[in-house]
């Protein structure tokens, strides 16, 4: 494989592989036009560490909807966010969904989920849709791999909801990548009032 | 402690701004270079290669640290070691074969190279290089009209194979149909309705690797001959793109 060197900087140089991709690489004292044989990319996987030898990163993907302004007329009350739904990878991200489950807005709520969702585009999408292609993004940037386990928490006070959007989204994920799937109950509030009871 | 809570800071500042990042590495030259003696058992010197790798995976752990790694430096100090031991196995693969810049035992240190290239290959070959920094320099320059740099192609760039392919579709169609260039260089935008409506990529795709795909149909457009001729997986018409 053969490489340009387009552009250089202290630490790296952008070259252009023949088949068409731009690569960071290490600036081994590069001049830009230079034609190269080998190059040493950056790999910003590698600053993920494994753990053990098995590819075992566990993933976390928490969900928490919240019920929003259900008093509000019927036009608002089908228009304003229903619920938020917060998808942690590492990167995590707040996914607020309306009524119909069609996404209202995607915001990143740490770096690496503002990193993941920069140009992401979600109008018109529903949930499911979303999740997928964040997951999705998330393989292509190195955050996630085939065989890794992913958790699902759901907390909200719509039981049958849940249950009916965690099997969808269950569903979703099956069909399209190779993942583990677990999923908690996040009851753990319920059961220390009921502790008290008398 | 107050230094890791301020170096901290200086990485996270780091990670979006790529002169932060830049004037970082310069700071933290000696510890880069400390670190990289410390790896090969002997000073490191600006014109070895384990330095130049060194610098890359100080920035690979500005872009990989978050605070519950620990201190910054320590996390650094790992991936560097890390990825030294990447470039020593690596280089295992060459050992035995000769490189034509090295003198070996010649008295003059005259290189391998010097042997075989005759002057006028040499005057040739500097002219190309000229060309090419000029045909680069001119796409940088077009490339910012478009509100594009190197940079974020880079970035924007598709990392699996079968999304390069599907990119690469997009771009032979843009090449195939010059409507497509001609729009582009009016609007100075990626025309992406007609690109998923007539090479069958999905929408997603494109929107997602948006710059990466005007990035490429630039290069389709007159004036970059080198580096079309660099990409030998698309076919473009004879003669150069569109003006």
């Amino acid at each position: 494989m053969r490489y340009v060197v387009m552009e250089c900087y202290t630490s790296y140089a952008i070259v252009l592989s023949e088949d068409g991709r731009f690569l960071n690489v290490a600036n081994m004292n590069y001049q830009v036009g230079q034609t190269l044989n080998d190059v040493f990319a950056m790999d910003i996987s590698h600053a993920y560490p494994k753990r053990g030898r098995k590819v075992k990163l566990f993933a976390v993907i928490v969900f928490v909807i919240c019920l929003i302004g259900l008093a509000v007329g019927v036009f608002k009350y089908l228009s304003q966010p229903y619920a938020s739904v917060y998808m942690t990878i590492n990167p995590s991200v707040r996914i607020d969904v309306k009524r119909d489950n069609t996404v209202d807005s995607v915001e990143g709520i740490n770096y690496d989920g503002v990193w993941l969702v920069e140009d992401y585009v979600y109008e018109d999408k529903h949930l499911e849709l979303v999740v997928n292609e964040l997951i999705e993004l998330a393989m292509d940037l190195g955050y996630l791999n085939e065989g890794d386990e992913v958790r699902i928490t759901f907390d909200t006070d719509d039981d049958e909801w849940e249950s009916h959007m965690e099997q969808v989204i269950r569903n979703e994920i099956d069909d399209n990548f190779d993942i583990e799937i677990n999923s908690d109950d996040n009851d753990d509030d319920d059961d220390d009032d009921e502790e008290f009871d008398d | 402690m107050l230094d890791a809570y301020l170096i901290a800071g200086q990485v996270y500042a780091a990670k979006k701004n790529m002169q932060k990042a830049d004037d970082l590495i310069k700071a933290y030259i000696p510890f880069i270079k400390n670190e990289a003696s410390k790896y090969m058992s002997r000073p490191c010197t600006d014109q070895d290669d384990e330095f130049s790798i060194a610098m890359i995976a100080f920035h690979e752990a500005i872009q990989g640290y978050f605070r519950e790694r620990g201190a910054f430096l320590s996390y650094a100090s790992l991936i560097i070691r890390s990825r030294l031991i990447d470039y020593s196995r690596k280089e295992m693969r060459h050992q035995g074969h000769l490189s034509l810049d090295d003198s070996g035992d010649d008295e003059d240190n005259n290189t391998l190279h010097g042997y075989l290239a005759d002057k006028k290959d040499e005057y040739t070959e500097l002219a190309n290089l000229e060309a090419t920094k000029q045909e680069i320099q001119e796409l940088s320059d077009v490339m910012v009209d478009f509100g594009i740099s190197l940079m974020d192609v880079t970035d924007n760039s598709p990392k699996q194979q079968r999304t390069l392919e599907a990119c690469r579709k997009a771009v032979q169609y843009g090449i195939d149909n010059p409507a497509i260039l001609d729009e582009m260089l009016r609007t100075r935008k990626l025309p992406l309705s007609k690109l998923v409506k007539g090479s069958g990529v999905e929408r997603k795709t494109l929107e997602r690797h948006r710059k990466y795909v005007l990035a490429m149909l630039i290069i389709q457009t007159n004036g970059y001959e080198i580096i079309r001729g660099h990409l030998r997986h698309l076919s473009g018409k004879k003669g150069g793109g569109r003006a």
